[in-house]
């Protein structure tokens, strides 16, 4: 479809005889959460480094964002055309406070930029307090992250996405290490994001969680997308069980 | 009842000071296979990483072959003790040779690499290949025979079948009860695939987020099924609607 | 014919290089430590083995003697520290080598166990900055005991010459070949077939895989640290007749070495030792064309040759040196917000009138003191912001100073500019330069940066300063005093008020203005949008480049702005002086520039403020000095080097996180607050 804000066609990721992503055409449509699911090695996590930049030499096939080709363009260059993501590993700047982490994020610092910003100081954008209200942040914003919890953490990485104009929020497992409170949690905080204009896309191992919250779920095995479909479908393929169970277990 | 090899008691453990595995209660006994399931992101790995020294014990203790486990300085002593580990990505050291890999099992002196061999005959044409040249299966055949020559009396397995096709897991899963019949090691076995892992095991746990959520032998685990699906699958929605 | 004799005759040097060069690649492979200062190693045994054949002496590195200040302050001695062990009148070679050697195994151990195993866990930077410290720390104590003067080598190899090829040379040059291929052979035999060389290729590939399978990488390290020195220290001893004992030269053998190591990926001993004596042969070629060939343009080549290597192993092998599969990393030091709270303003405002009564009313050497600690300001917060803010590592301050330096000699007193106008062209000339060689460092991060920026500053200063024709014959150029709206300010111009005794407090009063503006500056950056995006780079690269930061701009913005720093501190260094020579601004300077910078805290301005009382000649040096008795000046670069591994081990804030901390701990105490607040909030508690 024309109106996604992303399509990938073909994509395909090789690491020397390794193919990790095989030819994989999914989409991501305005207003939806979609979900990314499939077991540990499927490929979840090289397909967004892939779709995101960084992995300019071993990706190859299309990836139309916003109607313009992402495959070869820097990913400081994909941040600025709105298409931001977070790390399962968090990859927070600790050094500096919540606040900090947002404004950093918030906009492309230009030569002039930096220095009316270092003579004139820090314009106040409202954008980040705005943001930081939705993630339900402001108490915290002058802590350091690593100082919060690991929830709290993980929407820090959220918020530093959404500050920069996303035009599509790429989630790299947000709610791993979350125990089930601080999950559901989450789910209804990315749920507020999606509601509020943003599209998510979100790869993660809690099948409750993507199953709750997804319009709809994309799902790889072997880098080889093998259904696509709302929860219920999902949640009824028999090859989809057969993936997460093992192969001869689905036979009940 | 044999000596228990692994005893871990309300173990919370994680990384920067954040606990990954709650007050985890769990324990192996030598000769017996037992599953550790569980989706992925639920913390086995992490416990596994524990029980090797190289994840910090935040509160609980982990006992192996009746000692407590050393600091990250003094890890390398687990595998002297005979704990053998083989990590999720099987720990095949790429640029060294399968020959090379094998003799690592042993330090000082030569490695007798036959016992490896006689469990994956396929290993023997492989001894001078560099272990990245391997296929996935071979790779995965190549770390536990280097497991069996660390002659293990407790052996920990993550994430056998990762990566694999079917056809290859399902052969290399019945090896590892052979194992432990064969050497009276206890076993250790982390899977996401229930069902290739409780068709091998004595008892199993199950792990969610962190928590331990059901634990049992494996013929209980296997008539109650649908629990263990819904774990999988996504409990808390699945529990509103009628299963399947 | 006489090229191919001088290539032979390079033998010697190449040697050198590769047995340096091989065991760099023993100690990487073994522990990822890239040590720099294993030249320094060499030079120590080949100084100790010198010392056993002519006095019959070991070497006792300086120890710190603990009532020193007491002593001094009473002017008695209390305790004689020992300086060397006498063994006799001289020792016969072989049991002279042999203790040399030991002397080798026994640094070995203790860079092993007193400093990189405590770092096993740590960031790079910690790792570089330490081994740099053990460079300075070596070099510092060969001074102390041996004076810097070359010194007359005992010879172990036969002095004999060989007609070979039609050439008569000596026959040491080919001896030193052959004992560097077999040495190479060895070693690749060691790597390749024992049990030791596989677990030893399976550490390095990934430690935790290693380590599960028992490799207990601790031990595999030791052993390879004793080799590596030992190999050193040995062709540092049979060489040095041929290139000549001095504490820099050996020591300074680390840069070509570490091309040479780097051309082989740190990894092959093959390529290094290869690289390593091609470097020797093409460098003694160079220096007979470059004497001989009309068409070589006088361009000091030979000395830059290090430089291109280095670059060309950069380019042809990639930026990434084979990285290990390490366990976990450690923080780096806290960049404070700075916070201008009612305390502090007025701790600042104390600190700098003080500043102002010392320069207009102390004696000679304390106003002086207070103008070399000034500059010193200046340079350590040229490193706080790349270093401390961006986590990048320059070894080439003292360069980009003398950049500086000779620009104002050259705009200001050569072509007549107004000072202001001078000293402006002078710090966009340095900031330029700055920003040019930070091109190479751009795609490259840790260890590979430090070796580049090392080798560009050695080639800055052999390749330029030392330049004939380019930098004045001499080494020096004057520079005419600075003076504003027609009032002269230079060190030694009269002034109204005082006693009329140089340095006159004209240019003390410019300095403090000068350094309190790039304080304010820096602390500034820190708090506006780019000082943000510094500390996200060095936070996470690959995080900043998704958050849209672009890594490399800010980077080159962080050399940049401190190259001007450091122009900055340069071109007051030439107006101090009254001239630009060539030897203020060299390598070791550099070393130590970063040593008590990093002492100080790298990462804060508070932290440059205390590297700069501590900094050659400092307030706090002259204060020890004059008040204590104490000669602390020929110590300098001994300590340090000895507390640059300290804090890299034990500290990484330096003093002023030190500080921060233990005076939070002690506010905290007063209050009876028992609650574990972390130290960032310190400026907080005292407003």
């Amino acid at each position: 479809m024309s109106t996604a804000t992303l399509q990938t066609k073909g994509l395909t990721v090789r690491f020397g005889g390794l193919l990790a992503v095989n030819d994989v055409d999914l989409d991501c449509r305005p207003g939806e959460l979609t979900g990314l699911i499939g077991p540990n090695g499927a490929g979840k996590t090289t397909l967004i480094d892939a779709v995101t930049g960084f992995l300019p030499k071993n990706a190859s096939g299309s990836v139309n964002f916003d109607g313009e080709e992402a495959l070869g363009t820097a990913p400081s260059r994909l941040a600025h055309r709105g298409l931001c993501r977070t790390w399962q590993t968090l990859e927070l700047f600790d050094d500096i406070d919540v606040r900090s982490n947002l404004e950093v994020a918030s906009s492309r610092l230009t030569p002039m930029k930096a220095l009316r910003d270092y003579f004139r100081g820090s314009d106040v954008d409202e954008r980040i307090a705005t943001t930081l209200e939705l993630l339900n942040l402001s108490h915290v914003a002058d802590r350091s992250p690593s100082e919060l919890s690991q929830g709290q953490r993980k929407l820090v990485g959220v918020g530093r996405a959404l500050v920069a104009d996303a035009k599509l929020l790429l989630l790299d497992e947000p709610a791993a290490g979350l125990d089930r409170q601080e999950t559901v949690w989450l789910g209804l905080q990315l749920r507020r994001i999606v509601e509020a204009g943003t599209p998510i896309l979100m790869v993660d191992h809690d099948m409750g969680l993507v199953l709750s919250v997804s319009d709809r779920i994309h799902v790889l095995q072997f880098g080889k997308l093998i259904a696509s479909g709302t929860p219920e479908e999902i949640r009824n393929n028999e090859q989809v069980i057969a993936a997460y169970l093992g192969a001869s277990g689905g036979d009940e | 009842m044999s000596e228990r090899v692994l005893d871990i008691k309300g173990l919370h453990a994680g990384y920067d000071g954040v606990a990954v595995v709650r007050d985890l209660d769990l324990y192996v006994e030598g000769g017996e296979v037992v599953a550790f399931l569980g989706p992925n992101g639920a913390g086995k790995t992490t416990t596994l990483m524990a029980v090797s020294g190289m994840v910090q014990i935040l509160d609980g203790s982990i006992t192996v072959l009746g000692r407590a486990v050393p600091k990250l300085r003094q890890a390398h002593l687990l595998a002297r003790w005979g704990v053998s580990h083989v990590p999720e990505n099987r720990g095949i050291l790429f640029q060294l040779s399968v020959e090379e890999n094998l003799q690592l099992a042993n330090r000082g002196g030569r490695t007798d690499v036959t016992p490896a061999i006689d469990y994956f005959p396929a290993l023997g044409d492989l001894l001078k290949r560099q272990a990245g040249l391997l296929s996935g299966g071979e790779q995965q055949m190549l770390a536990i025979g280097r497991a069996i020559l660390c002659k293990p009396k407790f052996l920990m397995i993550d994430e056998m079948s990762l990566g694999l096709a079917p056809v290859i897991y399902e052969e290399l899963m019945p090896i590892v009860r052979r194992i432990a019949d064969d050497t009276g090691a206890g076993v250790l076995l982390v899977e996401q695939h229930a069902d290739l892992a409780l068709a091998q095991s004595d008892r199993a746990y199950v792990l969610n987020h962190g928590d331990l959520v059901m634990q049992g032998t494996a013929e209980e685990l296997i008539r109650d099924r649908h629990l263990l699906d819904a774990t999988y699958l996504g409990g808390e929605t699945l529990e509103e609607e009628p299963l399947r | 014919m006489r090229y191919f004799e001088f290539g032979i005759l390079g033998f010697g040097t190449g040697a050198v290089i590769a047995a340096i060069a091989l065991g760099l690649v023993v100690a990487y492979r073994a522990s990822g430590v890239i040590n720099f200062g294993h030249g320094a190693i060499a030079a120590y045994c080949a100084y100790s083995y010198n010392s056993l054949r002519t006095d019959g002496e070991i070497p006792i590195p300086p120890l710190p003697n603990p009532v020193a200040p007491i002593e001094g302050l009473f002017n008695v001695e209390i305790f004689n520290l020992p300086t060397f062990i006498s063994v006799g009148d001289s020792v016969a070679t072989i049991p002279a080598l042999v203790i040399a050697l030991l002397i080798a195994a026994v640094l070995g151990l203790i860079a092993h166990y007193a400093v990189f195993r405590l770092l096993r866990y740590a960031p790079v930077l910690a790792k570089v900055v330490a081994s740099v410290g053990i460079m300075i720390l070596l070099q510092g104590a060969i001074v102390i005991r041996y004076g810097s003067r070359a010194k007359q080598a005992d010879r172990i190899l036969p002095d004999d010459t060989v007609d070979w090829f039609g050439a008569t040379l000596p026959i040491d040059r080919y001896l030193l070949l052959g004992l560097v291929i077999l040495l190479t052979v060895g070693l690749w035999a060691l790597f390749r077939y024992t049990a030791f060389g596989v677990a030893t290729r399976a550490a390095a590939e990934n430690e935790r895989f290693a380590t599960l399978l028992g490799v207990n990488a601790d031990s595999q390290a030791v052993v390879s640290w004793v080799l590596a020195s030992v190999l050193a220290g040995l062709v540092g001893v049979l060489a040095s007749p041929i290139i000549g004992l001095t504490p820099n030269q050996l020591t300074l053998f680390i840069i070509p070495a570490l091309g040479a190591a780097l051309l082989g990926r740190m990894s092959s001993f093959v390529v290094a030792a290869a690289a390593g004596v091609g470097i020797g042969v093409i460098q003694s070629v160079l220096f007979l064309l470059e004497q001989n060939a009309s068409w070589v343009p006088d361009l000091n080549i030979p000395q830059a040759l290090p430089f291109i290597v280095i670059a060309l192993a950069m380019i042809l092998r990639g930026e990434t040196l084979p990285s290990r599969g390490a366990i976990t990393a450690g923080r780096l030091p806290e960049a404070y917000v700075p916070k201008l709270t009612r305390a502090r303003v007025s701790a600042y405002s104390v600190l700098i009138a003080v500043s102002v009564l010392i320069v207009m009313f102390a004696p000679f050497r304390f106003r002086s003191g207070m103008n070399n600690t000034m500059v010193g300001v200046m340079l350590g917060l040229s490193l706080v912001v790349v270093t401390g803010y961006v986590g990048q590592i320059s070894l080439m301050q003292m360069a980009v100073a003398g950049l500086g330096a000779y620009a104002v000699a050259s705009f200001g007193t050569d072509a007549g500019l107004p000072f202001v106008v001078a000293l402006v062209l002078a710090v966009l000339a340095a900031t330029a330069i700055g920003a040019i060689v930070s091109l190479p460092a751009l795609r490259t991060r840790g260890a590979s940066l430090a070796v580049i920026t090392l080798a560009s500053g050695l080639a800055i200063q052999e390749f330029l300063f030392k330049h004939e024709g380019w930098f004045g014959s001499a080494d020096t150029r004057n520079t005419d005093a600075p003076s504003l709206f027609g009032f002269e300010m230079g060190p030694n111009s009269s002034f109204p008020i005082g006693d009329g005794k140089i340095p006159s407090p004209g240019f003390g009063l410019l300095l403090i203005v000068i350094t309190v503006l790039c304080a304010i500056s820096v602390m500034r950056l820190r708090r506006s949008r780019l000082g943000q995006q510094m500390l996200a780079v060095r936070a996470n690269e690959r995080a900043a480049a998704a958050a849209g930061i672009s890594v490399a701009g800010v980077k080159m913005s962080a050399f940049a702005i401190s190259s001007a720093l450091a122009g900055m501190a340069g071109a007051f260094t030439a107006f101090k002086l009254g001239q630009f020579t060539a030897d203020s601004f060299g390598i070791f300077v550099s070393l130590s520039v970063l040593a008590f910078a990093y002492l100080g805290g790298i990462s804060t301005v508070g932290g440059a403020v205390m590297a700069g009382t501590l900094f050659a000649e400092g307030i706090g040096i002259v204060v020890t000095e004059e008040w204590f008795n104490l000669n602390v000046q020929e110590y300098t670069a001994y300590v340090a080097g000895f507390f640059l591994i300290l804090t890299a081990v034990y500290n990484n804030e330096g003093i002023d996180g030190f500080q921060r901390t233990q005076f939070y701990n002690l506010v905290r105490k007063i209050r009876g607050d028992r609650s574990p607040t972390p130290a960032a909030t310190a400026e907080e508690v005292t407003a």
